[in-house]
């Protein structure tokens, strides 16, 4: 069976796939490649907005006073857990998909990273077609990126060759949240160097990607106007390296599936070191110049020969299957950097102040000129004869 | 209802102005990245459509012609068929023009009109403009003469342009009214830049739709005249030579006056404002055509309309004692 | 000077004054009883009477025109009446048209030059008539040689203003200049009355000349209709009674005129005859009381629908088109209101007065054209063979007839223009 995906940079290149794309799903391999995955993502429907992408979505909520309640309202259960097929729009997750009934029903734990590094549990909120995270329990601290991990128990099934397995699906991914200062302002900058963790607690997520990229998208200039907010992303054609852990330990030789909401997918192979690099592909735009290029899924599977026990079941290997979103954002185009505006106010006062003070001059000059010019009076002559 | 051109044109102005800077809001308004005005893409998200000039700079500078072709057609299929009413109706910048025309007026102050040896002296301004806007971004592709100073004059004539310092204000975007330190080269263009944008906020108060003379857009836009749909004509043998197209015309076209054999006259300056039209005293001597068809004409009775729509306080008395005067001749003879 | 010579000015002044009433009462008197004068002539001739004929007002010869205001003479089309109304002061037009009046201006003025000057200066020489006195201040443009010695040879009289008209429009150092002008007349118009215009005045003035200049286009429409309701002499009378009036009464009585005309019109009422010829009455202008070319043309069976005299059909008809009412943008559309439609000959290159012919032929549907030159009137002389060679072209028969104010040629020219107007009705009968 086969799998066609037109990418819609290009749409000369047709990939044909293959139909054992194990690595596109975490769950199970099927006759049909399947994009079937869990992960964690900020919510696509958030207080009846619909779907349509982040940019837009950040873009309203930047500036005004309806903006800001979206805000508060998306920090306080900002992060969702999906699960469903990836490629398509995601915005409630599809209660027939047989992911989202183990969702449901599963033991489910999730977890926040402080900043520094103290982890602490939440709690997830189930609602029809959604499972909402709560990014700010108490005890959570928000100067500056909180990670969240979950897990969820996947279980005893049938894996491929007829034994049994049990299933294990971790996600991870960046609450955004920032606490503005006490004077207001945002404590991040340019300048501000993000720390490189990941979620990090082996013990309670086993298999986890980590990106080993720190850079921080233009949270100055024109963007930081709108949202203000340190982001963690990928930036479009430039290379992003991440790590593959396991147990904490890098998982060399690791097949990470790569997808995208643009369409574009790719598989790659982790090295010895467990890194693997992808250059994500600019997003082709109708025209306008958006910020974001997507969304970029990781999915990762381990499988360990370890037998066991759940709950009454025997199990002869046990896989991991872990899954990371991160936003891609197109490259910076529009040269917005290293600005300063108050040299720019001086020149435009300058130009505009020296421009007037001419045109005043000429007129004033221009106006006495023709105020002081009369006509020409002929003399009378002074030897008249007039007739009276 | 009778409406007069003129409050057409700033309805029409209007409303492209809020759609052109405003319309993002609307989910999926966009009108299309090749649009033959000068509708600033630095006012990001909110904007409805691009001005094409930014697009052909990148391509050239990327030297990426895939989508060149189609977008080209269609640049040109919108200016063969509004022609240089882009300029005149469409245009935000000029709308942005037009009110601080519009300030001059309120604050009655007079205008100036350059002398025909400026302005032939300052035409080749906007040659210039265009020259910047094509060849220096060419001259930017990898391996050329200013490659090393790509990331800087990527689009070198935005950077001169005033309506990329003015138009985003309107979205309380402030900075764009920066110098940005990045490079000399930058420095250089954006400093430049300013001082352009501030002399053609003093310029538009003094003269009317002062940017126009000087720029690309048009200069593209006029080049195109002969061939788009709308024109205007002129039946030489009605025109009493009264000159009061020129004096109303903002551009200062005399041509339009002069013009003794050919019917015609849309100047590469023109606007097509139509005020020429809406002024002219005599009937049937100019006229706006679409497609060959009259859509406008200039009438006798549609000049004095408008002088007469307010008639003098003596005329009333007058007429009373002229009857009362005449009917006592009457009575006399 | 001795007594003698003073009472002998004095009785030559009688004389002169007294044969200029007489003529132009007469004058008066006949056109008011003619048949298919519009009723409502009565205002204009009334104009010209108090005018030219004082003590047939009534009450005697008015001892003060206008009181409280100043009056401002003109001469020529170019000067600014916009701005002389703005000022509070009266134009008045002093182009002289009086057989009389030329025969005293002899004394001043050599016998070959054109009648007007002639009159003018004859009239303001002897005082013939109270209104060449009573200026204030006379504006003369310096359009053709007369003109220019009338003005040094007016100041021994009165106030002159001499007004430099660009003779080559097209030149823009000319038409600057010319602006120039027109703000030095306005700051002496200032100086003169004391009342500073600005530009609501301006605006205000602007608009009370635009209805005037409404009704003269009114009129002018009304003529170009295929069957001819009123004689050229009285339109033409009508219009020349503006150099008198003033604005606003001459616009209300206009109006009525207009609506007179207009349901003559839609009645079917024809002035002349079924086949009487449409004609075009060009050249010099014929200036009340010389009125014997209209009166003579239309006694022989033709009709003047249209002229392109400057005290008839060009006097009001170019209009000021400004979009704001900022003054400068007023006085520029002034400036060029007054020279740049202006067909004069006093004007080189004139070519813009053969397109507005060639416009009046085909409007009017002209069957010929009477050019008439007055005697000394070297400008509209010299663009005789132009004008013959255009209407070649249009296939019109052009008569030119050289005359001055002197009565005693009407025999001769009633021949001419009989066979003329003939001429044209048979060749407007076969063309048909």
């Amino acid at each position: 069976m086969t799998c066609i995906v037109c990418h819609p940079m290009n749409i000369t290149k047709i990939t044909i796939r293959g139909v054992t794309l194990w690595a596109i799903a975490c769950f199970g391999v099927s006759a049909r490649g399947q994009d079937d995955a869990i992960w964690l993502a900020p919510p696509m429907r958030a207080f009846g907005f619909g779907s349509g992408n982040l940019s837009r979505e950040r873009s309203r909520s930047g500036s005004g006073e309806g903006g800001q309640t979206n805000e508060v309202a998306r920090r306080r259960g900002t992060m969702a857990l999906y699960a469903g097929k990836f490629l398509q729009v995601p915005g409630e997750s599809d209660p027939s998909n047989s992911l989202w009934r183990v969702v449901q029903s599963g033991a489910l734990s999730v977890w926040i990273r402080n900043p520094d590094g103290r982890i602490i549990d939440t709690d997830v909120k189930r609602e029809r077609g959604m499972v909402s995270v709560n990014c700010l329990p108490a005890g959570v601290v928000s100067n500056g990126v909180n990670w969240v991990g979950m897990h969820l128990e996947g279980g005893v099934r049938d894996g491929a060759g007829g034994e049994k397995e049990r299933v294990h699906y971790y996600a991870t991914g960046i609450a955004r949240s920032v606490s503005r200062g006490a004077n207001g302002g945002s404590p991040f900058t340019t300048q501000t160097p993000l720390p490189v963790t990941g979620f990090g607690d082996a013990e309670r997520v086993v298999l986890e990607i980590v990106p080993l990229f720190t850079n921080t998208s233009s949270s100055s200039g024109q963007f930081s106007q709108m949202a203000p907010m340190a982001r963690l992303g990928q930036t479009a054609l430039e290379e992003s390296r991440l790590r593959v852990l396991f147990h904490g330990q890098p998982l060399a030789g690791a097949r990470v599936e790569i997808l995208s909401n643009s369409g574009w997918r790719t598989q790659t192979q982790a090295d010895e070191d467990g890194v693997f690099t992808v250059i994500p592909p600019a997003r082709k735009t109708d025209g306008r110049e958006r910020r974001s290029a997507g969304q970029c899924l990781y999915l990762v599977q381990h499988r360990e020969a370890l037998p066991g026990n759940f709950q009454g079941e025997g199990y002869s290997s046990v896989l991991h299957c872990a899954s990371l979103l991160l936003s891609v954002q197109n490259p910076q185009t529009l040269g917005m950097e290293t600005r300063s505006a108050p040299a720019g106010y001086q020149w435009l006062a300058v130009t505009i102040v020296g421009g007037m003070v001419l045109v005043a001059m000429l007129a004033l000059f221009h106006q006495l000129r023709r105020r002081r010019e009369t006509m020409v009076t002929f003399d009378q002559r002074r030897m008249t004869e007039t007739p009276e | 209802m009778r409406w007069r051109v003129s409050t057409l044109r700033w309805v029409s102005l209007t409303v492209a102005f809020v759609i052109l800077t405003f319309g993002g809001w609307v989910h999926r308004c966009w009108l299309g990245q090749f649009l033959p005005t000068l509708s600033c893409k630095y006012v990001l998200w909110t904007r409805a459509g691009d001005c094409y000039l930014w697009h052909i700079q990148r391509v050239l500078q990327n030297a990426d012609f895939d989508e060149l072709l189609p977008e080209l057609m269609f640049f040109f299929l919108l200016i063969l068929l509004l022609g240089k009413s882009w300029c005149g109706w469409i245009c935000p910048f000029g709308f942005c023009m037009d009110l601080l025309d519009a300030f001059r007026r309120r604050l009655r102050m007079g205008y100036v009109t350059f002398s025909d040896a400026l302005n032939r002296q300052l035409a080749w301004i906007k040659w210039v403009m265009l020259f910047i806007m094509l060849v220096v971004p060419l001259l930017c592709i990898e391996g050329c003469v200013l490659s090393e100073y790509r990331r800087d004059l990527n689009v070198p004539f935005c950077q001169l342009c005033p309506a990329r310092y003015i138009t985003p204000l309107f979205n309380d975007m402030w900075n764009q009214l920066a110098v940005s330190f990045r490079s000399g080269a930058s420095v250089l263009m954006t400093v430049l830049g300013l001082a352009i944008t501030g002399l053609f906020l003093v310029g538009a108060l003094v003269k009317r739709r002062f940017w126009c003379q000087f720029c690309p857009m048009g200069l593209i836009v006029g080049l195109c005249r002969k061939l788009s749909l709308l024109k205007l004509k002129k039946d030489c043998d009605a025109c009493t030579r009264c000159g009061i197209c020129n004096t109303v015309c903002p551009m200062d076209i005399k041509e339009v006056h002069l013009e003794r054999k050919r019917s015609d006259v849309t100047h590469q300056d023109c606007i097509l404002c139509m005020r020429c039209i809406e002024y002219c005293p005599e009937d049937h001597a100019l006229r706006a055509t679409f497609c060959g068809k009259t859509i406008y004409e200039a009438s006798q009775k549609g000049f004095f309309a408008r002088e007469r729509s307010r008639p003098s306080d003596t005329l009333e008395k007058s007429v009373d004692a002229t009857t009362a005067s005449s009917s006592g001749n009457d009575h006399a003879k | 000077m001795p007594n003698e010579l003073v009472e002998e000015q004095k009785k030559r002044k009688a004389r002169f004054g007294w044969a200029l009433e007489q003529v132009t009462r007469r004058l008066l008197d006949d056109l008011s009883v003619e048949d298919h004068i519009p009723k409502r002539m009565d205002y204009f001739l009334n104009i010209l009477r108090q005018a030219f004929v004082p003590s047939a007002a009534g009450e005697g010869p008015k001892t003060e025109l206008y009181p409280g205001r100043k009056v401002i003479g003109t001469y020529c089309v170019m000067t600014p009446e916009e701005l002389i109304y703005a000022a509070g002061a009266v134009p008045v037009r002093l182009c002289g048209g009086s057989h009389e009046a030329a025969a005293a201006g002899d004394e001043f003025v050599p016998r070959d030059i054109c009648p007007v000057v002639r009159s003018a200066v004859g009239a303001t020489a002897f005082d013939l008539l109270p209104i060449y006195r009573r200026c204030d201040a006379v504006v003369v443009p310096t359009t053709c040689d007369s003109k220019r010695k009338l003005g040094e040879l007016l100041a021994d009289f009165t106030k002159v203003w001499m007004l430099e008209v660009p003779h080559i429009k097209e030149a823009e150092r000319s038409r600057l200049q010319w602006l120039e002008q027109i703000y030095a007349i306005k700051n002496s118009l200032e100086k003169l009355t004391g009342k500073k215009i600005g530009s609501k005045e301006l605006r205000s003035a602007t608009r009370r000349i635009a209805q005037a200049q409404y009704q003269a286009r009114r009129l002018h429409t009304l003529r170009k209709a295929d069957m001819p309701v009123v004689f050229g002499k009285h339109a033409m009378l009508a219009m020349n009674a503006y150099a008198f009036a003033e604005v606003d009464e001459w616009t209300a009585a206009m109006t009525a005129f207009n609506d007179e005309i207009e349901g003559r019109l839609m009645a079917g009422q024809r002035a002349g005859h079924t086949q009487a010829p449409r004609l075009l009455l060009a050249g010099s202008p014929a200036i009340f009381p010389n009125w014997k070319l209209p009166q003579l043309i239309e006694e022989m069976g033709g009709v003047i629908v249209a002229d392109e005299s400057c005290v008839a059909d060009r006097y009001l008809y170019d209009p000021v088109g400004t979009t704001e009412g900022t003054m400068t943008e007023m006085m520029r559309a002034l400036a060029a209101r007054l020279i740049m439609p202006c067909t004069c000959p006093s004007f080189s290159p004139n070519e813009d007065r053969l397109y507005r012919l060639r416009y009046l032929v085909k409007e009017f549907k002209i069957s010929g054209v009477i050019y008439h030159v007055l005697k000394g009137c070297l400008i509209y002389d010299f663009e005789v063979g132009r004008v013959e060679k255009l209407m070649k072209e249009l296939s019109v028969p052009v008569l030119r007839v050289e005359t001055d104010y002197n009565p005693e040629d009407i025999e001769q020219l009633r021949t001419r223009i009989e066979a003329f107007v003939e001429m044209t009705r048979v060749r407007a009968k076969s063309e048909r």
